[in-house]
């Protein structure tokens, strides 16, 4: 067993899991091997989350494997005969470890985070609007960097350090490049880089501000603060395993207490939480300008 | 389904509120759906914290709101109508 952290957890696994940080002490995650691992019975292999009760879930995978997750403590993994290492890793440390976090109660959004000062920061937005490249042009800037791609919340609305990974277009990769080779490609899968961040925060941190990346152009780069109507909405459409409004193949959080609770924390979020939506113009370069704009907002809070 | 001043009302088991500043949003767990609820909606909906009739609801309205009574009872029913039709709220029987 190898022993990592990610979002506060100690994870024990009986695979190498690079994209990690190391870590000692006793385990609140195992991460198993087994070639006999079944789904569940009642499984709809058709789908990708193919059982769903709250504390076992199966993940059917096709190009990686099955996994199955229990109680927000193991992950029993059955990889395809000669799985890409790269997949098996990056399936793990992602959708299962999400998975983990969920039926640990921890409230889980589409968001990178970044720290300031003490704080957290997070960026929300759909895919490709540009929260990992605001996220690492940030990093750029001095920021440190919690998370990419997931933010998980603890109840008193900590901001979890993920791992010190992150995922870039590789344009995004060529344009950030003029600020120094603090981001180093280490592998390309899924048509991005998964980049290694150095500057990564290992405490959590109270979320301070989140702001939605709007994903279509505008004339001009703004900040512009939003009804908390409005960012209970966009924050229920960018949780993760949120109820009906997801894509199908997420679409699996189906117990009434899972959506009441999910629905109440960020009702919670947005109580206390600032929301802002960031206007932006199309081009890359934009984000330099943004990201002054966004160290601006936060100190004259 | 016909609502009278007579018809007691109560909160839907599958209906969780969430209060924000000014504003109530309320999610059917039956239709995953959820509403934002304002003003005079928003005063009728803190007044079911146990079932009510129309009327008691029309007259906590009538309390806050300069408004004929008659106009009063035809918005609350009409309210109550929606509240139903969205699965938030059932008839108390």
């Amino acid at each position: 067993m190898t022993i990592y952290t990610a979002f506060n957890l100690t994870i024990h696994s009986e695979f190498e899991l690079p994209e990690l940080p190391h870590s000692t002490g006793s385990a609140d995650v195992v991460v198993h091997l087994d070639p006999d691992c079944s789904p569940p019975e009642n499984s709809d292999l058709s789908q990708i989350i193919s059982f769903y009760t709250p504390d076992l879930v199966f993940i059917n995978q096709p190009d990686v494997g099955g996994f199955l997750v229990k109680a927000g403590r193991n992950i029993i993994v059955k990889p395809i005969p000669e799985v890409d290492q790269i997949r098996l890793r990056n399936f793990t440390v992602t959708s299962a470890l999400n998975m983990i976090l969920l039926q640990r109660g921890y409230c889980l959004l589409h968001a990178s985070v970044i720290a300031i000062d003490e704080t957290a920061v997070a960026f929300v937005g759909p895919c490709g609007a540009g929260k990992s490249t605001l996220a690492a042009c940030m990093v750029l800037r001095g920021h440190r960097f919690l998370a990419d791609d997931m933010l998980a919340l603890s109840k008193n609305l900590d901001a979890l350090p993920a791992f010190p990974r992150l995922k870039l277009h590789q344009t995004a990769i060529h344009t950030l490049s003029q600020y120094g080779s603090q981001v180093v490609s280490v592998s390309d899968i899924y048509d991005k880089h998964l980049c290694l961040v150095n500057s990564f925060e290992q405490q959590a941190r109270p979320l301070r501000h989140i702001y939605i990346l709007d994903p279509v152009p505008a004339p001009r780069v703004a900040v512009q603060s939003v009804k908390k109507q409005e960012a209970m909405q966009v924050l229920l459409a960018n949780s993760y395993a949120r109820p009906r409004f997801a894509p199908k193949e997420i679409q699996f959080l189906t117990t009434p207490e899972d959506t009441s609770r999910h629905f109440l924390q960020i009702a919670e979020l947005v109580k206390l939480v600032a929301v802002s939506r960031l206007q932006r113009g199309s081009s890359l370069e934009d984000m330099s300008l943004i990201a002054s704009l966004v160290e601006h907002d936060i100190c004259s809070e | 389904m016909t609502i009278s001043t007579n018809t007691v009302v109560a909160v839907s088991d599958n209906s969780v509120v969430a209060s924000l500043d000014d504003s109530l949003v309320i999610l059917s767990l039956k239709s995953g759906i959820y509403y934002g609820v304002e003003g005079i909606a928003k005063l009728v909906w803190e007044h079911l914290d146990h079932p009510r009739s129309v009327r008691e609801l029309s007259d906590a309205i009538l309390k806050e709101y300069d408004v004929a009574p008659q106009q009063c009872v035809d918005d609350v029913i009409e309210l109550i109508q929606d509240f139903i039709a969205h699965g938030l709220v059932q008839v108390d029987e």
